[in-house]
């Protein structure tokens, strides 16, 4: 029999009850729209997460000393990298802009609030090769970034407000003349004595990364590296790699620059270095279950669909196959009929999730009420933005149809494994 | 043509044995327009269905132009049924969403058959039955009279060997019922189609030239007229 014969056959069936054609187009179509939108949501997500990770936390990787890797938690000043000049030199030559970093526990003060905060030592010169805090968009009105020698901090918009600093009167002072807030820093130096520096706030900066503004305070590396008693030793070089490059190769590549050296160093990633790298694996799990049950709900819709069909039909397929009709040319025009029925829903599906998605990445959703300074394991502040996923619209595309395609097996077996003559008799 | 013999057909539901045909032998000429007649539970539809090798005998052989249909499996019984049989059922069972000319094309194209012959063959057996200018027409647009001319037309498009026939006017009203049995009673003479029904309507009985009658699972009756 000829396959335009059963695909005609098929398409007439398809409408042969609009009702329930659309109703579980539109199941498949919910789901499929639900899945463009949820993984384009949790994409952009992750894709602004990775990025406010690197511009403001990490950079794309570290350089540092195995063992003050290993005793990362307790940020250990005496585990450092003492050639950072002659690194940095090689990277140059390498064209990988770095710089170098000095990361320490201190406990800042501003009148009786004080905060236990990490405080990083930058090199305002090349700092920014790197991160982005010089841009405008960071930092509050009347913010002026730092500069090298001077004992000046910038701070997060969280922790300035935490600590109770007037940000309205920061934001109104002039830059260079205007009052600044004066803090206090509090830490052990390298030798583990305890050193006291006070500082003026120069800078607040409310970046799209919370864990950022919230816990985190810049001074100059020369003036970290004084008061510290470093030496010229560094506790990191942070690294930034062109964001299509594969990190891993890049990390690869850099270890192989430094391996014939004494030290004993590692190489990490931003996704090592900013916590639990399963964080996000973790998340991408729950995720799939629930993309997963998303289907499972529209496949029991299309089943139950499929087998009301087939069963009214029951008569007319045992009419078919007396008149001799194979079976596999009925299962075939039952399964064109659902591929049909799966076309529809995925063509739906598609555009509606594209319209969700194109709402949700112009617009994004706002969740800075609901969050406050809230990250859950994200580093994304406020608005919420999806990204265009062409691969999991096309996924969620042949998915539609191909699960429809599957699922009408069942009944149309079902349906095929009764003798004829029961067929024609039934009622 | 058709030969059957010593055929039985027992069905098993549950502990309970029924025993449907109880050893028919029979045999059936080319062109015959014979009656399976008998009350109900007497065993005409599965005699029919066996013909029809819509089902397989218990015991027994059935020879349909010499070939042993009991030895086939299903899709040689498919393939039998598509190139040699054809059907006409009591509720028409025509396919709802395909008009008049497709639902009797659709036995050409079962036969991979397509283009002009499919089209002259269909028109051709359209008029035959009195539906010419209806072709167009679906299910719904139709009579039960109609109907049952599309199924008949569907049946013998593709010139079968053997048309069956069960009860095909005990849906119809008296007037329209005639009128089919005079249909195929013409198509008969002219085709010399054998056309095998069953029945237990008395008009039809008195159109049929040979009547079979069936009790408890055996003929008792085989009149020529």
């Amino acid at each position: 029999m000829r396959k335009g014969f059963i695909i005609s056959l098929a398409f007439k069936n398809l409408f042969r009850y609009t009702r329930r054609t659309i109703i579980t187009s539109i199941a498949i179509a919910v789901g499929i729209a639900f899945f463009i939108w949820i993984d384009g949501w949790m994409k952009g997500i992750e894709k602004e997460s990775e990025r406010n990770t690197i511009q403001y936390e990490t950079g794309s990787a570290q350089i540092m000393d195995r063992t003050y890797w290993d005793e990362r938690d307790f940020l250990p000043l005496r585990f450092t990298l003492n050639h950072p000049d002659s690194m940095l030199e090689v990277l140059k030559e390498n064209n990988i802009p770095a710089t170098k970093r000095i990361t320490f526990s201190a406990e800042v003060y501003f009148g009786d609030v004080s905060k236990q905060i990490k405080c990083i030592g930058i090199n305002p010169e090349t700092d920014n090769a790197v991160f982005n805090f010089k841009d405008e968009k960071v930092l509050l009105p009347s913010s002026r970034y730092l500069r090298a020698n001077r004992d000046e901090i910038m701070i997060g918009r969280d922790l300035a407000e935490n600590l109770g600093i007037d940000l309205d009167a920061f934001i109104t002072a002039d830059s260079e003349t205007g009052t600044r807030p004066e803090a206090e820093l509090k830490f052990r130096t390298r030798l583990g004595a305890y050193q006291t520096l006070t500082v003026k706030v120069v800078a607040v900066y409310n970046t799209p990364n919370p864990v950022i503004n919230k816990a985190i305070g810049m001074i100059p590396l020369d003036i970290a590296s004084s008061v510290l008693e470093m030496n010229g030793s560094v506790t990191e070089i942070a690294m930034l790699f062109p964001p299509w490059e594969d990190v891993n190769e890049r990390i690869k590549g850099v270890a192989a620059l430094f391996a014939n050296t004494k030290d004993d160093l590692t190489v990490m990633d931003w996704k090592n270095l900013s916590g639990n790298p399963n964080i996000m694996e973790g998340k991408s799990k729950f995720l799939n279950i629930f993309l997963f049950l998303i289907f499972v709900i529209a496949a029991v819709g299309i089943s139950n669909t499929l087998l009301m069909a087939v069963f009214e039909r029951i008569r007319e397929i045992g009419m078919m196959r007396a008149l001799g009709m194979k079976d596999s040319s009925i299962r075939l025009a039952f399964l064109f009929e659902s591929a049909g029925i799966g076309l529809i829903g995925s063509v739906v599906g598609l555009a509606i999730g594209a319209v969700l998605n194109y709402f949700m990445v112009t617009y994004g959703l706002d969740f800075t009420e609901l969050m406050g300074s809230m990250d859950f394991g994200y580093r994304i502040y406020g608005v919420f933005r999806a990204t265009w996923n062409p691969q999991t619209m096309v996924t969620a595309f042949l998915l539609g149809i191909i699960s429809s395609i599957i699922i009408s097996f069942l009944p149309s077996s079902r349906a095929l494994k009764m003798e004829v003559t029961e067929c024609l008799r039934y009622q | 043509m058709i030969k059957i013999e010593k055929v039985t057909k027992t069905y098993i539901t549950g502990d309970q044995k029924v025993e449907a045909l109880r050893g028919v032998d029979l045999f059936i000429d080319k062109g015959e327009f014979l009656s399976i007649a008998g009350p109900s539970g007497s065993g005409k539809t599965t005699l029919l269905n066996l013909i029809g090798c819509l089902d397989k005998s218990t015991s027994g052989d059935i020879f349909i132009s010499g070939e042993n249909v009991g030895e086939k499996s299903k899709n040689e019984l498919a393939l039998f049924r598509r190139q040699k049989l054809g059907f006409v059922f009591q509720t028409f069972n025509l396919i709802p969403v395909l008009t008049a000319f497709e639902n009797v094309s659709f036995t050409l194209a079962l036969l991979s058959m397509n283009g002009s012959e499919l089209k002259d063959r269909t028109m051709k057996i359209l008029k035959e039955v009195g539906l010419e200018g209806m072709e167009h027409r679906f299910p719904r647009e139709l009579s039960g009279g109609q109907q049952q001319r599309v199924a008949i037309a569907r049946a013998l498009v593709k010139d079968p060997d053997l048309v069956l026939a069960d009860e095909p006017t005990a849906n119809l009203d008296s007037v329209t019922g005639e009128e089919i049995l005079k249909l195929m009673e013409n198509l008969n003479r002219k085709h010399q189609t054998t056309f095998v029904f069953s029945t237990h309507d008395k008009m039809v009985m008195d159109h049929a030239k040979r009547l079979v009658l069936l009790h408890d699972g055996l003929v008792t009756k085989d009149e020529r007229r």
